[in-house]
């Protein structure tokens, strides 16, 4: 519980801002909404594989099975394929425009299976338990719980940021012109 | 039956383990990655004002 909440918790965040960073590339057109939608993504997918894992983990000893197709489970592999795919249509398009435009409309549409995750334990049957809020936890459970959330919160944040710097220089790199071949040193080529 | 799950600690370790591996080797990868590309960017620009003085 104080892994997997978090990973939760943090996991619809990061998949927000990658809905905030598409909605904003498509008004803005500015790279930098591109950078760190890129950014958001790898990130989204990385907190939804590990959702899918530690929720098999803790299946296991109380569902005994390590996988149902439970609706929250199901919705959430769900969403972890939509944005497995986004990031790998952004590795197969050359063109940095329509890269940013087709993975920033796509980042839209798969955000609809958010909500549908969240809401999944209250529309249907599910083995799952109800989403834990502060007034369904004991003081005992929520201190740990938050300092943990806010640990995984800060991890992410650092690291969207890194990710989102490079993803900026290789853009930048791939709009300025070619340098000469005489200008690259050898250490660079190699 | 009380409702409580007792024991199961093996899986508790399993999955701290699973997600500290995943977050340290995907921190590592990033910082790697940013610590490449701007060496490279400071030796491209290092060479470029070598031959434009």
């Amino acid at each position: 519980m104080y892994i997997h909440v978090p990973t939760a918790w943090t996991a619809m965040l990061v998949l927000s801002w990658a809905f905030l960073c598409a909605v904003m590339f498509l008004f803005r057109a500015s790279w930098r909404w591109d950078s760190r939608l890129e950014a958001a993504l790898e990130v989204s997918v990385l907190l939804c594989f590990l959702l899918c894992v530690q929720g098999s983990i803790w299946a296991k000893p109380t569902w005994g099975v390590w996988w149902d197709w439970d609706p929250r489970l199901t919705t959430t592999a769900v969403l972890l394929m939509a944005f497995v795919g986004i990031v790998a249509l952004r590795h197969f398009l050359a063109d940095a425009a329509q890269r940013a435009t087709w993975s920033a409309v796509a980042t839209i549409i798969a955000y609809v299976d958010v909500p549908i995750v969240y809401f999944s334990v209250k529309w249907w049957n599910s083995l799952h338990q109800q989403p834990s809020s502060a007034s369904t936890i004991s003081r005992d459970f929520l201190i740990p719980l938050m300092l943990n959330f806010a640990g995984m919160l800060f991890l992410v944040i650092g690291l969207m940021t890194i990710r989102g710097r490079t993803a900026l220089l290789r853009l930048e790199d791939e709009m300025l012109p070619p340098p000469l071949p005489a200008a690259i040193p050898t250490e660079v080529m190699a | 039956m009380n409702g409580i799950v007792t024991g199961g600690w093996n899986f508790v370790l399993a999955a701290y383990i699973v997600t500290g591996t995943v977050l340290v080797a995907y921190s590592i990868h990033t910082i790697r990655e940013l610590r490449q590309k701007l060496q490279i960017r400071e030796a491209l620009t290092r060479v470029t004002k070598g031959t434009s003085s």
